[in-house]
């Protein structure tokens, strides 16, 4: 080319600056999306981790009931085991989270105590949550005095905000795609701007390669801006969703050097963004005379 | 230099032939002159030449490389060696003179001399005035000339000019051809399409176009 192939920017300023925000946008919300969802998945896992149900039975039940329970639960996919503990455990289960000396002044003994089914999940799959409403169905049952999960509304909130994160990634997806096709009709436009140009390098030998160059390199700086502004913008936000993760769970799981990482991965993965839109839409074509596209290097097909 | 062999070539795509069998040899540093009235395949031939129509059929020599074989890698190097101006020659009318001069020289990698020789080529055709000057701010004329500066730029092996001075004033015309006689002096090949020859004398190998078919009519005689 005659000058450089980003001088042709400084013609198209707004619609430059409209690109970059527009791709740097669509490479946040993919950034953002991605660490709620890393988010999510952490905290899910940690309440899992303690989400361990009991089921306690009515005083009049036997052993027979019990066993029957305990065989009805194992049945179900998500459950890994379940262990039916006696009125003493019962007792030392509740002095254990009580503390020893306010479970005495409560005056309760072993005798007081139901049997109950302590339930052990599987390890943390999607899908596995659907044990909480298996439980919360046990409450019906006659056998049943009550179902202590504590976690429960805790994994219920987050599987809702899981469910959330699926569905922003289908928006996401679409403005990602909007943006692509913005940034792939500018470079397209430039390249149309040029087609005399490219003709004429054609005519005189320069190669596919030295065609398609401009558009890469353009794709790759205009990626590379969006890449930026998007780290700028991804740094507060990955810091202000681990201050919520905190808050929620106890730990977040970005330190500030992930954060940092994850930001710096955008600028990288705006160039291959643009780097590969520039490679397609820096493909050589010329209208023919039937309105046809065909590339330059093609010769004109008239032995065909 | 360039050898067809029973080439065909029609005139647009889908069209019969207008050139059957076109047997030539030309060999380098020579000046040849294809000639013969309008209609009868001489820009089709000119195409073809200058690598920018595949024929029909046949065998196609340009620069030694037999280009049914080249990948387009290769293609392009080769339009390197080929200098060509049609009759309408395509220009950047927004470029200046010297700019749409220097564009062979940037493809074939020498830019940094570009400006000069190029300057060079404008000088001896006369057009330093204009050196500055978009294109598109040119009469017909002097952009034939920048047309014409393109083409031979750098000296290519092959010169292909198609009937470029034919449009000249007779004075323009003297120093156009001027400028392709001390090309062909210093090693390039060159051929000219016209309707009529032009070279004074019989240095020239001429070829002439009748009903499809061509006929030499001229004595080889090295520049």
């Amino acid at each position: 080319m005659l000058r450089s192939p980003l001088a042709i920017f400084g013609e198209y300023r707004f619609t430059t600056v409209g690109v970059v925000l527009s791709v740097a946008m669509s490479l946040w919300l993919v950034a953002a999306l991605l660490a709620a969802a890393v988010q999510v998945q952490s905290a899910t896992e940690h309440w899992w981790d303690q989400f361990v149900p009991v089921v306690y039975l009515e005083a009049q039940v036997g052993s027979e009931t019990a066993d029957e329970l305990r065989a009805d639960i194992l049945e179900w996919s998500q459950v890994e085991s379940v262990e039916i503990e006696g009125p003493d455990e019962v007792l030392a289960r509740l002095q254990e989270h009580l503390g020893e000396e306010e479970a005495r002044q409560t005056g309760v003994d072993a005798s007081m105590m139901p049997t109950a089914l302590v339930v052990r999940p599987h390890l943390w799959r999607p899908g596995e949550v659907e044990v909480i409403a298996r439980l919360e169905a046990l409450n019906v049952r006659s056998a049943v005095l009550a179902v202590d999960a504590p976690e429960a509304g805790a994994l219920s909130w987050l599987q809702r905000a899981r469910q959330v994160v699926l569905g922003l990634a289908i928006v996401v997806f679409f403005g990602v795609g909007a943006s692509l096709v913005g940034l792939a009709a500018f470079l397209r436009r430039l390249q149309e701007l040029e087609r005399r140009e490219n003709h004429l390098l054609e005519i005189f030998g320069a190669t596919a390669l030295a065609l398609r160059r401009p558009a890469l390199w353009r794709g790759m700086i205009l990626g590379a801006a969006a890449g930026t502004v998007a780290a700028a913008g991804f740094w507060p936000w990955s810091i202000m969703l681990d201050g919520f993760a905190v808050e929620l769970v106890g730990s977040g799981t970005f330190t500030p050097v992930d954060s940092a990482l994850w930001a710096g991965a955008l600028v990288p993965a705006g160039v291959v963004l643009g780097a590969i839109t520039g490679w397609i839409c820096g493909r050589p074509t010329r209208t023919e005379e039937t309105g046809k596209m065909q590339t330059l290097l093609d010769w004109q097909k008239d032995s065909t | 230099m360039i050898a067809c062999f029973d080439v065909a070539i029609a005139a647009n795509a889908g069209a019969s032939p207008v050139v059957e069998d076109l047997s030539l040899q030309i060999e380098a540093g020579s000046w040849h002159e294809i000639v013969g009235p309008a209609g009868t395949g001489k820009s089709a031939i000119f195409d073809v030449m200058t690598l920018r129509r595949k024929p029909l059929r046949g065998r196609l020599v340009v620069a030694g490389r037999n280009v049914a074989r080249l990948s387009r890698r290769d293609l392009a190097v080769v339009r390197r060696e080929v200098g060509s101006c049609p009759q309408r020659p395509v220009l950047l009318p927004r470029r200046t003179a010297v700019e749409n001069t220097i564009l062979p020289m940037v493809v074939r990698g020498q830019n940094s001399q570009a400006v000069e020789v190029a300057e060079e080529t404008l000088g001896f055709l006369g057009m330093l005035p204009e050196r500055d000057k978009p294109v598109g701010a040119l009469c017909d004329q002097r952009r034939a000339l920048v047309g014409l500066a393109m083409a031979t730029v750098g000296e290519p092996a092959v010169v292909v000019i198609d009937g470029i001075h034919e449009t000249l004033e007779p004075a323009v015309r003297g120093v156009a051809m001027s400028w392709l006689e001390r090309l062909c002096e210093a090693g390039s090949t060159v051929i000219v399409f016209g309707r009529r020859p032009v070279r004074r004398s019989s240095q020239a190998i001429r070829w002439r176009l009748r009903d499809g078919q061509v006929e030499t009519t001229g004595e080889v005689e090295r520049c």
